[in-house]
């Protein structure tokens, strides 16, 4: 009984673990998401600015 | 009382702030990284900034020396080494013949923010004309493949008696957009440490074979860019190899990869959640009561919302033609560094890693998956379904 509580309780340790690790990963990408999306954007604006100044 | 003042600490900017900070390297660990990535890019050549030597004007001269092969030069033409295989070429080369550093890595970890910003200026090269021509087809192929790849790779891991989380990894990273795919559904599925690494080393080693070959098998049926485009999309695993594999045959070829693969990335949260349905037993889908919208809300990647304010902005005429034209070099610098960073990012140690009964079913999966879209296309080509 010991021995199968000690299992599970190690299982879930592992789990929580990954879930800890995946959350990391994903906010990480979500993070990454909007750097990219602020430095297209950014871009976006700044060509579109400078076209409507004749620059080119 | 307890858990609702640890619940407020959470929720507290502050906090938000530093769990933010945990995960991103900050400027002072990520130049050495960048700088190497940009340095390497213009090595490489970048469109429209003059530089006196690269490794495109070094091919060029090489085909001049060499004699023509009827007619042609050896890497330019017949090879075609374009600036996405000469970046990634030249990667893949430094990590794995000359090796990098270590304080390069926080720095490399920023290629898929490059990748990003590309795909969503990528919105700047297309017109609601261009959605209408690659047609309803075209978005019923994609979803078909997503979800058949799906439920094909759990069927096939039962044949090879894989762990079901296991198979569910594969099963996400195969069928919708790899690593990014692959991570939003490892909780779902209970997946480990270990099957995740494994997983992914499949993944992308699947998908480098992908890029490689399949441009020139493409030539020699030769497909269309557009059908090319959409084949890049529905059979290879990753997005970054996707648009690659796109632009290596050609520009056309990479904006319809791109704009297609837009449609599989809107796919993740459903993918995601079928998986979790095929994959956990009975047991598990009654004891867990999973919130539908609460993961549709975090597995959503939200960079697609970048693509559609500039697609939206380009189909209602906001930026006149020299504009477009300068989105367009843009957008090609975006996505030299990111395949630059892909190329250093490469470990070909990493196929080794993998081991083999995994990495059999999932090339096995791929390789079907990838002949099912090449003849679907090549068939609904031929007789004009799709251009």
């Amino acid at each position: 009984m010991d021995e199968k509580t000690n299992r599970t309780e190690a299982l879930q340790k592992e789990r929580d673990k990954i879930k800890a690790e995946t959350e990391k990963q994903m906010l990480r990408s979500r993070i990454n998401d909007y750097i990219a999306i602020v430095l297209a954007l950014g871009a976006v604006f700044i060509l579109w600015l400078l076209q409507l100044m004749g620059v080119y | 009382m307890a858990l609702s003042s640890t619940q407020n600490l959470i929720d507290h900017p502050y906090y938000e702030k530093n769990r933010m900070r945990s995960v991103l390297p900050g400027f002072r660990e990520s130049w050495p990284g960048l700088l190497a990535i940009m340095v390497i890019a213009l090595f490489c050549d970048l469109p429209g900034i003059p530089w006196p030597f690269t490794v495109h004007d070094l091919l060029a001269y090489i085909d001049h020396i060499l004699p023509p092969i009827q007619g042609r030069g050896l890497f330019i033409d017949l090879l075609h080494f374009n600036y996405v295989v000469i970046c990634l070429s030249v990667g893949i080369i430094i990590r794995n013949v000359i090796g990098i550093p270590k304080s390069w890595e926080p720095g490399l970890s920023y290629y898929s923010v490059f990748l990003h910003a590309g795909i969503i200026m990528l919105g700047s090269q297309y017109l609601l004309r261009d959605m209408v021509k690659l047609g309803g087809l075209t978005i019923i192929i994609m979803v078909v493949f997503v979800f058949g790849t799906a439920a094909f790779f759990v069927f096939l891991s039962r044949i090879f008696k894989l762990d079901d989380s296991l198979a569910g990894l594969l099963s996400a990273g195969f069928s919708m957009c790899g690593v990014t795919a692959l991570v939003a559904t490892a909780p779902m599925v209970r997946a480990k440490n270990e099957q995740i690494t494994y997983a992914i080393a499949a993944t992308v080693s699947f998908g480098i074979i992908c890029m490689i070959i399949l441009p020139p098998i493409a030539r020699i049926f030769e497909i269309t860019q557009s059908s090319f485009g959409v084949i890049s999309a529905t059979g290879v695993p990753n997005s970054a190899q996707v648009i690659a594999s796109g632009f290596m045959y050609g520009f056309d070829a990479g904006k319809v990869a791109g704009f297609v693969n837009i449609g599989r990335i809107v796919l993740i949260p459903a993918g995601a959640l079928f998986i979790y349905f095929l994959t956990m037993t009975k047991d598990v889908l009654q004891a867990e009561r999973i919130n539908i919208w609460q993961i549709v809300r975090e597995k959503f990647p939200v960079y697609v919302i970048g693509f559609i304010i500039v697609w939206g902005a380009n189909c209602l005429h906001f930026f006149p033609k020299p504009a477009v034209f300068a989105m367009e070099k843009v957008m090609i610098w975006l996505f030299s560094l990111s395949f630059v960073g892909l190329g250093l990012q490469t470990k070909l140690t990493e196929v080794r890693k993998a081991g083999l009964k995994g990495l059999i079913a999932g090339y096995v999966g791929g390789s079907v998956k990838l002949l099912l879209a090449l003849l679907v296309i090549i068939t609904l080509m031929k007789y004009g379904f799709i251009e």
